[in-house]
Parts: structure tokens; sequence; C-alpha cells
């Protein structure tokens, strides 16, 4: 799905230090390499993480993927697959003595199971589940719907979940940017900041299904815009759905949709306009939307008698004190902080253009809004994790202005080998935090100043 | 000859799938296989025991015809209600018994003639409650089997 004519202006990219007809230097050498790298640079991303992932569990780092969130989002498999009932009543029955925690409590008035972690994660994993349960039956294996196997068989979908997404990003940059730059930047939103992690040692977590989805956006939308066919319009809802149900607060980023293409307050008026010509797109891509959310809101239906509810019962937004400073610059969570490439990419906001400029409105908007939303979560620090993974959803969108800061770098050989040394070191300094954290000698939450100190780069 | 070309990969490719399903169908690695058992730990007399989930479930060889399991519940009486345990050898019930205290109990497991003639039996146990975020049921000690 290509977009049949760009409706963004579109100007040719420069020529810079990184383009072919650069003179013969050692900057035209690397664009050469890297060019011929971006072949194979997904794959490669791929299987280095399938390296960590393999470190981590056949290393005895953690137990199996199912834990802490992730067994929120996994037990719609097992309940489904295994028990043939969503209700989870009987799942609990069987694995739990009847009883289910960590964020799965029984709705007052009607006594039945809710689990605030929606759907989304299991609903795109369940065809491996299915194919590990059928093999489960055959073999003899344990069919419990817990066993090593299913877990990790779920587990290695965040590797594909990665890969997929990392895959839709590259043919997003390479809309605007040149094949250099777009391996560079896959690079550095995989290794620089805690993206690899995700797919790791929180594979179950919805973090990395969130960052494909919103890839599979951003490669989607100019192709409606283009030309809203049926098919389009269907692809358009359906993920718009997958994206709400894979993490309800998400659907702040269907506002990338509308905003696609703004600059200017004329463009609101044009875009309504546009919206209204196109109605039938629209309604189809909403009727998609629904009927791919429409599971979650009849669980929510059968267990509460409401169909749209709040699972998170005793927690909070506190929008009058957002602690904007911490989840940005601290170093309990800050995402700058624990990701300092990331300010690349706030430089490239004012550095985009061409094919990118026409996201440029959209990702500021919907990732200032994202980050205003995490920052009023009454635990912004989202519990234990590596860097802020409420950021995790967005590395697709500053993606691009990250492109764009590093074309502009590499127009400039001083300036180019300057940003190559700092932007090495900062992933360099993500990997080794990332590890310290995988051997539980960084904490994982409420780190102090006093204790980054202490443990900085320290490993037994 | 794009055709026979690939008639010739799917053959090779189905054929290579029904192998990997016949090897799969009874795994001698199978033995080694686990579910619903934590990481053995040693209680403060120094005996060896796996905590289990609600479900766990483990392998023996064939050839056992006699297996003895260790049990121990800790906080077995919860509102009166003792915890049980039901033993399961290939899905069919085998035993299944009550725990009102806090001593280690050796449930023996008379092993039937197998239904299928396979490397190992599938022995389950469930138990009716379990306590903490970690879903812990009981104690099992290390196993003694009689051939």
């Amino acid at each position: 799905m290509r977009p049949a004519a760009s409706t963004a202006p579109s100007q040719p990219p420069r020529p810079t230090a990184l383009a072919p007809e650069a003179p013969r230097s050692l900057f035209a050498a690397a664009a050469r390499v890297l060019t011929r790298a971006e072949r194979g640079v997904v794959v490669s991303l791929a299987l280095l993480t399938l390296l960590g992932y393999g470190v981590i569990y056949a290393g005895g780092l953690a137990r199996g993927p199912v834990r802490s969130d992730g067994f929120g989002y996994f037990i719609y498999l097992p309940a489904v697959i295994v028990h043939g009932d969503p209700s989870l009543e009987r799942v609990a029955d069987d694995c739990c003595g009847g009883r289910l925690v960590h964020g799965i409590a029984r709705w007052p008035g009607t006594n039945r199971f809710v689990n605030q972690y929606p759907i989304g994660v299991a609903t795109l994993t369940a065809p491996v589940f299915a194919a590990v349960h059928a093999l489960s039956l055959w073999s003899g294996l344990p069919t419990d719907g817990f066993s090593p196997f299913y877990q990790h068989g779920v587990g290695l979908c965040a590797i594909l979940a990665l890969a997929a997404g990392l895959e839709l990003l590259r043919r997003v940059l390479r809309r605007a940017y040149s094949p250099a730059i777009a391996t560079v930047t896959l690079v550095i939103i995989t290794l620089g900041t805690n993206l690899a992690h995700y797919a790791t040692w929180d594979p179950i977590y919805s973090h990395v299904y969130s960052f494909a989805l919103i890839c599979a956006l951003l490669y989607v939308v100019p192709c409606w815009y283009d030309s809203p066919t049926t098919r389009r319009s269907l692809v358009l809802g359906a993920i718009s759905g997958l994206i709400v149900l894979v993490r309800h607060p998400n659907a702040l980023f269907l506002l990338l949709i509308p905003l696609y293409g703004i600059a200017h307050l004329d463009d609101v008026r044009s875009r309504a306009t546009l919206i209204r010509t196109r109605w039938r797109g629209v309604l189809t891509a909403i009727a998609a939307m629904l009927v791919v959310v429409l599971p979650q809101l009849a669980l929510y239906r059968a267990a509460t008698g409401r169909w749209i509810v709040s699972t998170y019962r005793e927690q909070w937004f506190d929008f009058a004190h957002p602690e904007i400073v911490n989840v940005l610059f601290s170093v309990t969570k800050g995402v700058f902080f624990w990701s300092p490439v990331l300010l690349v990419a706030i430089a490239g906001f004012f550095m985009m253009r061409g094919h990118a400029r026409v996201w440029r409105t959209a990702i500021v908007v919907v990732v200032a809004l994202h980050a205003y939303v995490l920052a009023a979560w009454w635990d912004w620090q989202m519990g234990a994790s590596y860097g802020h993974r409420g950021f995790t959803d967005t590395l697709g969108l500053l993606a691009l202005p990250l492109a764009a800061a590093l074309e502009r770098a590499a127009a400039r050989p001083r300036l180019a080998a300057a940003a190559a040394a700092l932007i090495g070191a900062a992933i360099a300094l993500s990997i080794a935090q990332m590890i310290q954290v995988w051997l539980g000698i960084m904490p994982m939450h409420s780190v102090t100043w006093d204790q980054y100190q202490r443990l900085f780069l320290r490993f037994p | 000859m794009a055709r026979p070309g690939r008639f010739w990969q799917w053959l090779i490719a189905a054929l290579a799938l029904a192998a990997l399903l016949a090897y799969l169908r009874d795994p001698p690695w199978l033995g080694g296989v686990t579910s619903g058992l934590s990481a053995w730990t040693r209680d403060a007399g120094g005996t060896p025991f796996r905590w289990t989930t609600g479900h766990a479930t483990f392998y023996v060889p064939a050839g056992v015809r006699d297996l003895i399991i260790p049990l121990r519940a800790i906080h077995a009486r919860r509102g009166h209600l003792p915890l049980t345990v039901r033993v399961e050898v290939d899905g069919r019930p085998a035993h299944a018994l009550a725990l009102d205290d806090e001593r280690w109990h050796e449930v023996h497991v008379p092993i039937g003639a197998a239904a299928a003639k396979r490397r190992h039996r599938r022995i389950e146990l469930r138990v009716n409650r379990t306590h903490g975020r970690f879903y812990r049921g009981v104690q099992v000690g290390e196993l003694k089997m009689a051939e």
C-alpha cells in the first residue's frame, strides 16, 4: 500500500554528505555501506533482539515472560483458547486457586472478574498461542496454557511485532529520507532507547505492540488521504481499533489521522471539507474500528453491566498537577535522562521538511498530549521499568524528527563526525544501562541521583 | 519450469512438517518438562522442595508403577476449609487428599497401565487454593519412584 501521490508539498532531497553524488570521502563510503545495510537492518535488529531474549531467559536472568503486567495481558489466552471461558473464572480456578490478583479484581455488584489490562495483546498473539496449544495436545506437553512453551511462544511474538514495526517505520522514513538516514534512525530507535527492552525483558507488555501499530498508522494514513478506497478505510479502521484494544489511553494517537498535513489554521477548514466529502471512507473506517473494539466492550458489559468502564479503580489522574519535569528529565524515570538520544529528535522538529514535515504538527500535538497524560498519572513512573515505558509507544513518531536532525548533521562533515560520536556513546550507554537493569544492578524504579552515580556503568 | 519447482518445495515442506510432528508425538525430552512449579529451594530444615501454582504438571518415565509425592501445605486452614490436592495421571483422577496441617505428607500414587504407548506419564497436581502474588499452592518435595 503506497500513497498514489503525496498530498504534501514535496521537495527533492537535498544532496548531503550521505548522498551518492557527494565527493568520494569517508562519508561517501559510510553512505554506501549504510545504504546497502538498509536491506538487512530490520532483520539484523530483530536477530540482535532475539539474542537478547535468549540471554535473558536461557541465562536465567528472569522467570518466564508471563509476570507482572504481562500476566494481565496474557491471561485471556488460556481463558479463551484452553478453557473456552472469557470471564476468567475457569482459568482462575485452574491456575490460581480461584483468585486473580495484580490488576484483576471482582467488580462490586456483579462479583465478576474485571481485568484492567485490555485484550489487544492477547488478540494479536492468539494465533501463535493456538498453534502452541494444538502442538501441546499432540505432543502430550502440559496443556494448562502457562507452560514455558506457551509463554515463550507468545513472548517471541514481541520480536515479530518489533520487526513489523521497524519495517513499516523504514518504509515511512524512506518516503522522506535516504536509505542511509533510515538505517541509522532505525538503529538509534531500537538500541538507543528502551524499545529493545520491551521486546525482550517484558515482551508481553503492550509497548512493542503499540509501537508497531502506531508505525502502521504512520504508514497507512498518507495512503488513505491519497485515495480512501474501501480496503484502505477498512485497514485504517482496523489499525485504529487495535491501537485502542492494546492500550485504551492510546486512543490519543488517533489524533494523528485528522492532524496529518495540518500546518496552519486554514488547513483545518480544508481538512473539515475533505472529511465531509470522504464521508463514506470515514464511516467505513469507524465501522471497522468499532468491530475490532466490540469484543472488549462486550467483555466489560458482561462483567460490569456497562459497555464502557474505568478499570483502574484505585488509580487516578491528577491533571492539575502533572509531573512534567519528572517524566521528561528526572533521574528517577525521565525519558530524556534514560534515552538522551531522543533529545536529538526534539532538535529535529525544527528541521523537518518535505514529506516528513506534513507530520510535524500532528506529532508535536500528540506527543505533547501523551506526555501530559503520562505526567498526570498517579504513578508517573509507571512502576518498575527501564526508562519511561510510556514513551516507548511514541518512538515511531519521534523517529521522523530524529531522521531530520540526522540528515541536517550529515550535510556538514564535522558536525556529522561529532554527532556520530555522541549518538554512538548514547546508544552504548543505553545498552549498558539496560543490561544493568537485567542483571539487577540498576533498580527498576525510584532511582535517586546518589544511587545512579554510585551504580553508573558498574558491572559485577 | 516454475510450477514443478514449486510443487517440490511444497512437498519437501510437507514432509518436513510431517517428520517434525512425528518426532514431537512422543519427544524423549518430555521427562524434563514441568509447568506450574517454581525453582527448587530448601526449607529451614534443608529439605528441598518446589512450590506449585494451582495446577502443576511434571512427567515420570513410563515404567514407573508406584510414585510417592511428598506434599506440604503452608497456611493449610483458611476459614476452616482444608487445602485439597487432586492428583491426575494422564488426565485421569488418581488420588485426592485434604491437607489441614503444615507437616510433610507422602502421597502414594499407583500408576496404572497407560492408555497409549508413550515414553512418559503425565502427572498433574490441582490445588484448590493459592496464596500470595505468585499463586503459591503446595510444596512438593523430591519424588520417589518404583518401577
